[in-house]
């Protein structure tokens, strides 16, 4: 939940807030505007400054180029360089009389001096010291020959007067005249500008410092050559920057001279540039705290002024709450606070109109409450006490209102437990102001006679500002007598439900054990039929092999006649070539065909052999179906060969099975017996056909005939156990329920059948090669 | 509720706090540096600063030492002693963790007490005077003494130069320096069996002396003469005598052996023999990825004396690395010993001294060819 907090403290939030943000606005603006404005001048101001010092530095070289050029003129004038003794003096006079030159020398091609005057040596002395030294490894003669003639040189060490200089060279006649500057003469500008707070200084074409405010320092050939403002934009004639130097910040610009290439720079502690702009930023800081110490202060006192104003309009609201209307403090003086304060008013007397309405709404409430005639309404408190008592509940408990007001409610109508019960729904309907379930209590009449009522409890707010308990209640009596003879009769018909049950239990018990004797049964029938399908086997066995067994005994026992007739020919000595040829030729016939019919017996038997193993073990093995179809037409030959019937099979040689040859053979088996028996009449002809279908791991195989069909309502019944229709003509109806058996269930196939009235009917099973 | 209505000045105080806070780094390190900068030694002092310079600046671009950057602060002794002393008080009340300089052994033997007593290390550069050998105070060097070098050169010049006579000079205002030189090699040279004719001095403030000096030396008709000055005098001096006896040998002693000597002295200079610190014509990758850094870096030659600067604050350096406590500095620096360097390990004895080789040269074509690489 929120916490309401003091006006004061609100008040003074929303002004800080509103002192806070120009505060902010400020501060952004001066560093995204005003500060980069103040650098900006500051830069401009030395540009001017650095612009300047160039060109008086510039202004000084030229006048002092000037000086030697004229020199020159006058010399060649005179035509006096030629003579040695002139141009000493020549020489003299102006290194006496110029205020730039300290040291003024000719030299020949090879850079050996020939000529010198040096300002305040004598001449004399000057000679014997200076003429005929070799500057042609000095840097001053090699620059020389870099260009341009008529050069001032780098910052180098004189040759003749030990002092860091620059020279001024113009070439005259075969050599070249020289005129050496010593640049501490040059930091004067330096130290005029340094009086100003800026230090200038000049650097020549290496960074090679000439001029700085401190003259020691200028002859110290400092090399800066990795100042950042010399190192940066080398190409731009005039850059401004920070550097550092010495450990001390710097804000300088550089200006590039032109002739001699040299640089100037101007700069000024950074320190001491922003000294103003950091008094000017503590000053303001200053302010603003003293901006918000007012701010806070005044806040203060203007939200206490408000906080007593509204103590006044409150005081006046409380006393509307206590039936005053009329304004009990002076009339306020701002224009918002008088009309809340009349406002308060208007809202008294319309507070005043409302009760008055209410009163009446009350009392037509009442009146209501009082005439409903079944419907008993009290309002309790949540002690129990009654508050009101309409005539329903006169008439329903026979007790009057004036007994009820006056008595403990265990003295009303409920009595016991009950009226314990009813106090506590009473204190919880009024402690959690809901609303109770419909709840249903007896009670007793004042005449002792014993009833129901039905009702529910309800909070409603009294003006004591506690809540009430209404409570409704209705006499259910007559009900509940009526819904006692209903329960009785349910419980008779519960009684007799369960005599049923009992009897129903016991049928259901013995229709069980009668299922249990029948599925015993048909186990039996189920070998039963087993043992009948070896014993055609065996019937086949022995109609098969009666043939060729037969025919073997004829021919031995011709070869045995043939054998006796030639023996008594033999011994009777009557015999002759040809009767002993016919002879062998009819025994070697009759071991032959002996021979042809003993072995085919063999065959036989070795299938049988294998038809029977397969048949009585249900063993797994590997096999070829060709072969087992084969083998099973050919035990049913007996019951096939005396038929007009012909089965056809079509099926690859090389298609092998991991399965149970036993009951797949059964399962053959009866599907042919099957269509044999119940395809075709008596002595009607037909063909059943076998034939094989090769799916992925799956094999389908069909037995169709082209027989008379099954009608289409005995189809759902085809592979029920015991269904036949020719009983007691030698159907067990076992053989279809086989099928479907040891296909599912052994075999792990499925078996259906399609079938067409007068067309014929087809079986086909699936079943997997590798049985699982 | 009246809290929290406050917090805009808890924020701006907390920036401002956060602000300060951001602005404070490391302090960095102070190496502090002495030698003379202008006038006609600074061949010496000027590539010894700048050679310290390439050292503190290759130190910084990798940041620093253990994270702490190195500042320097340069003085300018003007080979004055009472300048230098001025100098070297004024780093050690701005409290600088090491000195290095000063590049001339008469400016060392004023201010080592100094350094002594502050106990802070003072590397000399090229000092290499006798007088501060085998001490055990904060004064320490990467060259060999004097004598050392001296001797190595008298017996190049007597053994396999061939020389037997020498008129010696030198110069008064590194008496430290010069004076023990040529008495070093005098005393070796003499020892091997040749003879010194005239042995003079001057004070190099007054150039018109060297006149009187050169006719002088000429006069004692040695063999050799030898100079041992600063650059700018030798070549006067090579002038003035070679004017006088074209085929007069000259020698110098190291510290004249820098760029300025040829630059100044031009064909007069032609076949001098001059003894160096370092191998100029080595062909050690160190050296001359040293030589070409130096060389982009100041555009000029670095010469011994940039050589033995960068060296030295390099020692310097690494030791701060190993120990970060300059109170310690000193034993760190003696019980590491051996530091890597251009052109050979530094190996220290227990005096912070130690051993380095002299390369005797000759300039021939204006270069400086060295005869006794080994």
């Amino acid at each position: 939940m929120n916490k309401s907090r003091p006006l004061v403290s609100e008040l003074l939030y929303q002004l800080m807030l509103m002192a806070g943000i120009p505060i902010f606005v400020t501060v952004g603006l001066f560093f995204w505007q005003l500060y980069p404005q103040l650098t900006g001048n500051i830069s401009q101001e030395q540009q001017s400054i650095a612009t300047l010092a160039a060109e008086q530095t510039q202004q000084r070289i030229r006048t002092a180029e000037q000086q030697v050029l004229f020199f020159l003129e006058l010399a060649r004038e005179n035509q006096s360089l030629g003579n040695k003794k002139n141009v000493s003096s020549l020489l003299s006079g102006f290194v006496k009389q110029n205020s730039y030159f300290d040291t003024l020398y000719l030299l020949n091609t090879k850079g050996v001096i020939k000529q010198i005057a040096i300002r305040d040596t004598p001449t004399e002395t000057a000679n014997k010291l200076y003429i005929g030294v070799d500057t042609s490894q000095s840097a001053l003669f090699k620059s020389k020959e870099e260009g341009r003639y008529e050069r001032w040189s780098q910052v180098l060490l004189s040759v003749v007067t030990g002092r860091l200089s620059i020279a001024f060279m113009v070439p005259y006649a075969d050599g070249t005249l020289v005129a050496e500057l010593a640049i501490d003469r040059l930091p004067q500008l330096s130290q005029e500008l340094a009086a100003q707070g800026l230090i200038l200084i000049i650097l020549d074409k290496h960074a090679q410092l000439i001029a700085h405010p401190d003259p020691q320092l200028s002859q110290q050939q400092v090399n800066m050559s990795t100042l950042s403002l010399v190192t940066n934009n080398t190409q731009k004639l005039l850059v401004s920057g920070s550097f550092d130097m010495d450990g001390i910040t710097y804000f300088g610009t550089r200006v590039k001279m032109v002739s001699p290439d040299w640089n100037i720079i101007v700069a000024e502690e950074q320190d001491a540039i922003y000294a103003p702009l950091y008094r000017t930023l503590n000053l303001w800081l200053v302010s603003i705290l003293a901006i918000v110490v007012i701010v806070v202060l005044s806040a203060r006192q203007r939200a206490k002024e408000f906080s007593t104003r509204f103590g006044m309009l409150n005081e006046q609201a409380r006393e509307i709450t206590h039936g005053h209307y009329e304004r009990s403090i002076d009339e306020p003086k701002i224009t918002e606070f008088k009309e809340l304060s009349d406002n308060l008013i208007v809202m008294a007397d319309a507070i005043n109109k409302r009760e008055q309405s209410l009163q009446t709404q009350e009392q037509q409430l009442r009146n209501t409450l009082e005439s409903a005639p079944n419907i008993a309404i009290q309002w309790y408190d949540e002690t129990g006490k009654v508050h009101y008592w309409n005539r329903a509940s006169e008439h329903i408990f026979g007790i009057s209102e004036q007994r009820a007001f006056n008595s403990p409610l265990e003295q009303l109508m409920f009595k016991g437990p009950d009226a314990e019960d009813f106090k506590k729904l009473l204190m919880r309907v009024t402690q959690k102001h809901v609303s109770s379930e419909d709840f249903e209590l007896p009670f007793t009449h004042n005449s002792g006679q014993p009833g129901y009522v039905q009702g529910t409890v309800f909070s409603v707010p009294s003006q004591t500002g506690k809540d009430l308990c209404v409570c409704m209640m209705t006499d259910v009596t007559q009900q509940r007598q009526a819904e006692a003879n209903i329960i009785k009769l349910n419980q008779d018909l519960e009684l007799r439900v369960e005599d049923r049950t009992r009897i129903l239990k016991r049928t259901n018990s013995e229709l069980s054990d009668t299922i249990g004797t029948l599925n015993e049964t048909m186990e039996q029938l189920v070998h039963s039929e087993k043992l009948a399908a070896l014993g055609s086997l065996v019937a086949g066995i022995a109609h098969e092999l009666n043939t060729p067994i037969g025919n073997a005994l004829m021919a031995s026992s011709s070869l045995s006649d043939f054998t006796a007739q030639i023996k008594s020919d033999l011994a009777a000595d009557s015999i002759k070539k040809s009767t002993l040829e016919n002879f062998l030729n009819d025994a070697a016939a009759a071991s032959s065909i002996t021979y042809r019919n003993l072995e085919r017996a063999s065959e036989l038997i070795s299938s049988f052999k294998q038809v029977a193993a397969d048949q009585s073990s249900s063993q797994r093995r590997q096999f070829k179906l060709y072969d087992l179809v084969n083998e099973i037409l050919l035990t049913l030959q007996p019951q096939t060969k005396k038929l007009p019937i012909t089965i056809n099979t079509s099926i690859a040689q090389e298609i092998e099975l991991d399965s149970y040859p036993g009951p797949l053979g059964q399962v053959i088996s009866n599907l042919v017996i099957n269509a044999v028996i119940h395809g075709f009449e008596e002595g009607e002809s037909g063909v059943i056909t076998i034939t094989v279908e090769e799916l992925d791991h799956e094999l389908s195989i069909q037995v169709s005939d082209n027989g008379h069909g099954i009608e289409e309502a005995l189809i759902s019944k085809l592979f029920d156990p015991f269904y036949t229709t020719k009983l007691g003509q030698g159907g067990s109806g076992l053989g279809l329920h086989i099928v479907h058996n040891i296909t599912t269930e052994v075999l792990h196939g499925t078996v259906s059948v399609n079938t067409t009235l007068g067309e014929g009917t087809e079986f086909t099973i699936t079943i997997p090669r590798v049985a699982p | 509720m009246l809290k929290l209505s406050l917090s805009p000045i808890r924020l701006i105080s907390a920036t401002l706090v956060a602000l300060l806070a951001a602005c404070s780094e490391p302090a960095p390190w102070q190496f502090g540096f002495v030698g003379g900068l202008s006038g006609r030694v600074s061949d010496l002092g000027g590539p010894a600063r700048n050679g310290m310079l390439l050292a503190v600046e290759e130190a910084n671009s990798i940041g620093g030492i253990n994270g702490r950057t190195i500042q320097t602060q340069i003085k300018d002794d003007k080979q004055d002693a009472s300048l230098s002393v001025i100098a070297v008080e004024e780093l050690l009340a701005a409290n600088v963790d090491a000195i290095i300089g000063p590049v001339t052994s008469s400016m060392a033997i004023q201010v080592a007490p100094l350094a002594n007593a502050a106990k802070t290390v003072m590397m000399g550069v090229t000092v290499t005077t006798n007088e501060l050998s085998g001490l055990d105070d904060y004064f320490l060097r990467s060259l060999s003494p004097t004598a050392k070098h001296a001797g190595v050169t008298a017996k190049v010049l007597y053994q396999d130069v061939g020389i037997r006579s020498v008129a010696g000079v030198y110069d008064l205002r590194n008496e430290s320096y010069s004076k023990g030189w040529i008495n070093d090699f005098t005393t070796q040279f003499e020892a091997q069996g040749g003879t010194t004719t005239k042995l003079m001095s001057f004070s190099s403030q007054n150039p018109e002396e060297l006149l009187a000096i050169a006719d002088e030396l000429l006069e004692s008709q040695p063999e050799m003469v030898v100079f041992v000055t600063n650059a700018v005098d030798a070549a006067l001096l090579a002038k003035l005598v070679r004017e006088k006896n074209a085929s007069i040998k000259i020698a110098t002693s190291e510290w004249a052996g820098t760029e300025r000597l040829i630059e100044l002295g031009g064909t007069h200079v032609e076949g001098a023999y001059v003894p160096q610190y370092l191998d100029r014509e080595s062909r050690d990758l160190d050296y001359q990825k040293f030589r070409s850094a130096y060389m982009n870096r100041f555009n000029q030659e670095p010469g011994f004396p940039g050589l033995v600067g960068y060296n030295a604050t390099n020692v310097i350096i690494t030791a701060l690395r190993e120990n970060p406590d300059p109170k310690q500095l000193k034993h760190t620096i003696l019980r590491h010993k051996a530091y890597p360097s251009v052109q050979g390990d530094l190996t220290f004895d227990e005096f912070g001294d130690v051993t380095s080789n002299t390369y005797v040269t000759q300039i021939q074509n204006g270069t400086f060819r060295v005869l006794n690489r080994k």
